[in-house]
């Protein structure tokens, strides 16, 4: 049951480091203009320096290498697809060519270089990702998202939802040890059995927190909107950073892209 | 010990509640707390404690009779008036902590209460230092300990800064540390700070230290309420409600009643029984009794 | 572009089955489409779609904890509960790997479509902040094919059958089936939207529908199971949260 969430970061995203504490809207500021220049990158050199430089920080900050690849192995299997997919679909010159079942299959330069070229995209843009979450504590991330004018009650219930999890996820993996000591998972049939009940009683946990949650929110005067605190505002040294990195994302994307054709 | 406090802080009169399900959980309660006065509800499970704090907290409108705050009924108040009078600690700190901080959610009651958001930090940093969980401010609540979930739990009732605090089961599942740390604070926040407490629990041990009054519950009814040396006379009365008297009294019964040990009265903390004993042991005043030690 | 792939008259069968097996081995959570695969306008775009449907649910959400102040905690718990099944590791008997539901259906059924959409939007960033599924920048796709088709198509067939006089377990069966192939569907589309080559919109769509094939059919239908096995618990333990759900009471 826990082993999906061995891969939270929200543990590694408490440690104290040199990017922990830049201010979580000028990190978003500069994850948007990464996404960009990777999303619009039409060449491979962009999104793999993105990655390298990523996955590099990553490390030196003290992530494990292992949780690192674990993570990154995530979107392997969409990628692998698309690869073969565009491979098979795209070209003219046939690489190599096999027969399945009666008929010919051949898969071709084309189309392998541009699943490649995807591929890589996907990877760039994930180690980006992987930095942001792994250097920005959900608290922060839901502060930032304010100040961006996200609806107000978009944050308050993933707030509450973040919250909820643990707790949830806590009971859920207790009720799931209770069914395995009884062979709840012993077999196909009864696994199913398990999951349905399990399902059920993770949504009646669910609703009876829910009841108890509120009772607690309106003793201690809450009425009807989660009061967050002030904003402060945006430092000008924080604009000034957030300025810095995006022009040298601009200049990298214009060398990479337009300088070398 | 009542008779030293003036007009009830809080009072409910013949008050009764029954679920929508029908399960009737209280029974015509009358109860007052006077100002500074710390009760504990002494109830074993299932008669109706909980209930009653929810009802108390005004989060349960009692199917008849009223609940008074300082002299008005709480289902008139405004729920800003009410809950800047009344502190609730829920008995499970999951139930209670919803910020994503410990620092945001003790903040959520002073917001709230409309406070600028200076007079919000000043009262975030008063309340955790109190409870002695500073160092947690910036702490994920999930990343939390049983302990550290309580005491930051009650950390965001005190910043609310409650002339009357109820507490659910403030030291369930607590390790015996945890649990002496916050019955000292509870002493200290009523003795020294004047709060008054209403505290439900079904551990007696500790309840002849801090309780001026001890209110013992069963199905629904309170079926005796007095000092707690009057309340532990009578174990007979407790064993019905499914309770017992404080372990080192129930040792001294035992040996009133087995070993013809004579007792002016029962000791009901340590510090008394060890005092019983070295009066014992120093002379025998009372022949008897120093012949039945002996015997032991 | 297409020629010289399949020396056969009709639809490349031969290739579907190739990349079917290829794709077995990986976990179905790949469903999500992957941070950075959709160029730029289409991410851009996915997002100008999913947005009204977020508002819209939001708005939802406002009017009825309004009538209702314990509303807004009761989405916020059922949106950790459907995190938490769909984060639940499910055998699936024929690829052999783990699989999640989404939980859209159920969430639908519960509390609405149009909330269970702002609840997707909220679990699928989560998810991709924290667990590395799907992304910020697909993100607004992702909403569209798991929040708007799965609510919206397995709420649609949940009604369809209580109206049809059909037991509450089988449209929870039909509504946790549905919302699964929906997803799976609008998800095959929008990679093919994005990734087609001119004139091969048909076989690619085809190609990524089979490669996904031998976790998401027996997924959908696992999904239906849980969906249903979930509201007979829930039946029995807390009918009041599904009083709503009888065929005359529509939505809850």
């Amino acid at each position: 049951m826990s082993g999906g969430f061995d891969l939270f970061f929200d543990y590694f995203a408490r440690r104290d480091n040199r990017l922990r504490r830049f201010d979580p809207r000028v990190k978003m500021g500069v994850v948007a203009a990464l996404f960009a220049a990777i999303l619009l990158s039409t060449r491979p050199p962009l999104p793999a320096m993105v990655s390298v430089v990523a996955l590099g920080s990553l490390l030196l900050i003290g992530i494990p290498l292992g949780l690192i690849g674990r993570r990154l192995l995530a979107p392997l299997g969409i990628v692998i697809a698309l690869v073969l997919i565009q491979g098979l679909l795209v070209g003219e010159t046939v690489l190599a060519a096999f027969p399945v079942a009666g008929w010919e299959v051949a898969l071709h330069r084309e189309g392998l270089v541009r699943g490649a070229g995807m591929a890589l995209r996907v990877w760039g843009a994930f180690s980006v990702l992987l930095l942001f979450s792994a250097v920005t504590p959900a608290h922060e991330m839901f502060r930032a998202l304010r100040w961006c004018r996200m609806p107000h009650l978009w944050v308050e219930i993933a707030m509450l939802v973040y919250r909820y999890i643990f707790v949830l996820l806590e009971e859920a993996s207790e009720m799931v040890a209770a069914q395995r000591v009884r062979l709840g998972y012993a077999g196909f049939g009864n696994g199913l059995r398990s999951a349905g009940t399990l399902t059920g009683a993770v949504v009646v946990r669910a609703m009876e927190q829910s009841l108890r949650t509120h009772e607690a929110m309106v003793a201690r005067g809450y009425t009807d909107v989660f009061p967050f605190g002030p904003l402060p505002p945006m430092g000008r040294r924080a604009w000034g950073a957030l300025a810095g990195v995006v022009a040298v994302v601009g200049i990298l994307y214009w060398f990479l892209e337009r300088g070398l054709a | 010990m009542s008779a030293a406090f003036s007009a009830p802080a809080l009072a409910c009169r013949s008050v009764s509640f029954r679920y929508p399900e029908g399960s009737q959980a209280l029974v015509d309660i009358d109860l007052a707390v006077a100002p500074g006065e710390f009760v504990a509800l002494l109830a074993a499970n299932g008669s109706g404690k909980t209930t009653l704090i929810k009802v108390l907290a005004g989060l349960l409108a009692p199917t008849a009779g009223t609940v008074r705050i300082d002299g008005s009924d709480i289902r008139q108040m405004p729920a800003k008036a009410l809950y800047r009078r009344v502190g609730l600690l829920v008995q499970n700190p999951k139930d209670q902590l919803f910020g994503a901080t410990v620092a945001e959610d003790v903040a959520f009651g002073p917001r709230n209460l409309g406070l600028d958001e200076a007079q919000v930090q000043e009262r975030v940093a008063a309340a955790l230092a109190a409870v002695g969980a500073a160092h947690l401010r910036e702490r994920a609540i999930h990343h939390l300990s049983f302990g550290e979930q309580k005491r930051a739990a009650l950390a965001g009732v005190l910043a609310m800064q409650p002339a009357i605090l109820l507490l659910d089961e403030p030291t369930a599942g607590m390790d015996p540390a945890g649990e002496t740390r916050m019955i000292d604070f509870l002493y200290r926040l009523n003795r020294e700070h004047g709060l008054t407490v209403i505290f439900a629990t079904h551990s007696v041990d500790m309840l002849p230290l801090i309780a001026h009054r001890i209110c013992v519950l069963e199905h629904g009814r309170v079926i005796q309420c007095d000092a707690p040396r009057a309340v532990f006379q009578a174990p007979d009365i407790l064993a019905r409600a499914g309770l017992r008297l404080p372990y080192i009294s129930v040792l001294f019964d035992e040996m009133h009643r087995h070993d013809g040990f004579c007792l002016d009265r029962l000791p009901l903390t340590v510090r008394e029984a060890r005092q019983a004993l070295l009066d014992l042991l120093a002379g025998p005043s009372d022949p008897s009794a120093a012949a039945a030690v002996r015997h032991g | 572009m297409m020629r010289g792939v399949v020396r056969g008259p009709c639809i490349p069968i031969a290739l579907l089955i190739l990349v079917a097996g290829l794709a077995v081995p990986v976990r179905a959570h790949a469903m999500h489409i992957a941070e950075g695969i959709l160029p730029a306008g289409h991410a851009a775009l996915w997002f100008l779609v999913s947005v009204p449907f977020v508002l819209w649910g939001l708005r939802e959400i406002r009017l009825r904890s309004a009538a209702a102040p314990h509303y807004k905690p009761f989405v916020a718990l059922v949106g950790a509960a459907v995190f938490i099944i769909s984060c639940m590791p499910i055998p699936v008997p024929i690829a052999g790997s783990c699989a999640h539901p989404v939980g859209t259906g159920l969430a639908a059924i519960l509390i609405g479509p149009a909330p269970a959409v702002v609840l997707a939007s909220i679990a699928l960033a989560l998810q991709a902040l924290f667990m590395a599924h799907g992304g910020l920048t697909t993100l607004g796709a992702n909403v569209v094919a798991m929040g708007v088709a799965g609510a919206f198509s397995g709420y649609a067939i949940f009604l369809l059958a209580r109206r049809l006089g059909l037991p509450l377990l089988v449209a929870a069966f039909l509504a946790g089936l549905l919302s699964d192939w929906a997803t799976y569907a609008a998800t095959s589309a929008v990679l093919t939207v994005a990734l087609h080559e001119p004139g091969g919109f048909s076989t690619m769509l085809q190609l990524i529908l089979v490669a996904f094939m031998p976790t998401q059919v027996p997924l959908g239908i696992l999904e239906g199971v849980l969906a249903a096995g979930a509201l007979r618990f829930v039946q029995a333990r807390m009918p009041v949260l599904i009083k709503g759900l009888q065929p005359t009471g529509g939505a809850v």
